[in-house]
């Protein structure tokens, strides 16, 4: 579909993001780490890091609720309905979201600590190997001998 | 003979609205009758449509357009009339399930109801190769690319004075100014337009501005967006107006400086094709149908990555060459869109199927 001027053109805005890209930025890193963080769409089940981020995504309980409505006096009792229990509800959903963010803060602590954990037992399990075939290395020289 | 239009949503100022108005008028003109039945009618429309549920009998052909979740595909599956679709297209699922999970089950739903639909339809239409392939994949035997019929003589109307005057304002102010139309929704992609526009502004213009227009489809998107304009610090910078007037939205498109379409999935997207009527460059990511609405008046790119779309968007619009160019070539693609043409496509896709049936009936 894309003619050759359009290739051409495509191909010149590769070469110049290249060259941009050799000069460090820290604000273009956290660009990409925060537009990734919402574009997480296609995360697999099993992937906790994107389901803790969706339960932060719902955490935020929002009291502002619409009150438009095709029939007037409806969009009006609602507005009344609304400003009645405005304090009531602002309340309760503050205490919720603040009970939300605290159990998204647990989940990736948690997350971490099992990272940490992965990656010790993982240190751990090359020790291990190591030590073996340097066991199996003695044994066979001291049958040699 | 009688070919009546079958809508699940029927809204004033939508691509699919305005294609089953012109429809209606493009096959009243050929001589044929002509209604629109919809599930919901929104607007000022009530009196060009009615309910589906007031349909008993009379048409001779019934013709469905598919772009949502709808019980209207299960009464179709019913009727004896012969059936044709005009698929719009249906987002995947995958898109909202994190958002809006109920809406991702009604969009998985949707595509089960086009499965159904494609064994007992005669012939089905598609704006885009893309969605026409889609069309195959689930079973449809008879197929046709039939573009969007699009009234650029819409686009004549008066923009909004006010915003006109403010927008003019900004402009003396200076910097470029980034526009996107499209409701937001996970699939258009705009925290990857957020993305570039901050790196644009960093490098290339730090007085750049961008205007996001559309209705909310997910309202967790939507706060996920704005979080994302405060943690990369473009509050002044950016705006997301909702749906905005008719006049309004004419308004932006003549003063913006580029449109940019980062979109991931789209059946065509029309906004692509109004840009480039208003003169505007048009940058946009190689996706779903987007190549085929942009075609070769733009600027096509196969990474989003936002440094590459921040060195894009400087390109076009600091050559003043390659801006022209594609503006010139973007007045090229709105003419082979044009409605008389569009129009004439629309009755050859239908006129082997008419000719059929008006033999069959003697």
């Amino acid at each position: 579909m894309a003619g050759a001027y359009q290739e051409r053109l495509a191909r010149d805005v590769v070469e110049a993001a290249e060259e941009r890209a050799a000069e460090p930025s820290a604000y273009l890193d956290r660009v990409r780490k925060a537009t990734a963080r919402v574009a997480s769409s296609h995360a697999t089940p099993d992937d906790a890091r994107s389901a803790l981020l969706a339960v932060e995504d719902y955490v935020g309980i929002d009291v502002d609720v619409p009150t438009v409505s095709r029939w007037k006096p409806l969009g009006l009792l609602k507005q009344v309905i609304k400003r009645l229990t405005r304090w009531y509800f602002g309340y309760v959903a503050h205490r919720i979201t603040l009970l939300g963010y605290a159990i998204v803060r647990f989940g990736i602590a948690s997350l971490q600590l099992t990272d940490d954990l992965q990656e010790s037992t993982q240190a751990l399990r090359a020790k291990v190997e190591d030590l073996e075939a340097r066991v199996d290395r003695l044994e066979q020289r001291s049958r040699l001998s | 003979m009688r070919i009546d239009q079958f809508l699940p949503t029927f809204t004033a100022d939508d691509a699919i609205g305005n294609h089953v108005l012109r429809s209606r008028e493009v096959l009243q003109q050929a001589g044929f009758e002509s209604r629109i039945w919809a599930e919901e009618i929104f607007g000022h429309l009530h009196h060009q449509a009615r309910s589906y549920l007031d349909y008993s009998s009379g048409a001779d052909v019934l013709l469905y357009h598919a772009s949502t979740h709808s019980r209207m595909a299960e009464f179709l599956l019913t009727r004896p009339e012969p059936l044709l679709v005009y698929y719009h297209n249906i987002t995947p699922p995958e898109y909202f399930a994190r958002w809006e999970p109920q809406a991702a089950m009604s969009m998985k739903a949707a595509r089960v109801e086009l499965g159904e639909l494609g064994g007992v339809t005669q012939l089905a239409m598609a704006p885009s190769h893309y969605s026409e392939q889609e069309l195959i994949n689930v079973g449809y035997r008879a197929t046709a690319l039939t573009p969007l019929l699009i009234d650029f003589a819409d686009y004549q109307r008066r923009p909004n004075s006010r915003a006109m005057t403010r927008l003019r304002k900004q402009r003396e102010r200076g910097g470029a100014h980034w526009l996107f139309v499209g409701r937001l929704a996970p699939n258009k992609c705009q925290h990857d337009i957020i993305g570039a526009f901050a790196v644009y502004r960093q490098l290339f213009d730090p007085k750049a501005r961008l205007t996001l227009i559309g209705g909310v489809t997910s309202d967790l998107y939507y706060r996920a967006l704005r979080r994302l304009v405060v943690e990369l610090e473009i509050e002044g910078n950016v705006e997301m107006l909702g749906s905005v007037p008719f006049d309004g939205l004419l308004a932006y498109y003549r003063a913006c400086d580029v449109f940019v379409c980062l979109s991931e999935h789209e059946g065509f997207c029309v906004p692509i094709v109004e840009a480039m009527h208003f003169g505007l460059p048009v940058i946009g990511y190689s996706a779903a149908a987007v190549p085929e609405a942009i075609g070769d008046a733009g600027l096509l790119l196969r990474d989003k990555d936002p440094l590459m779309v921040a060195c894009a968007v400087d390109r076009v619009l600091a050559d003043g060459a390659v801006r022209s160019r594609l503006v010139k070539a973007g007045q090229s693609r709105v003419e082979q869109l044009s409605l008389p043409r569009t129009s004439r496509a629309l009755l050859s896709s239908l006129s082997p199927f008419l000719a059929h049936e008006q033999a069959q009936r003697g």
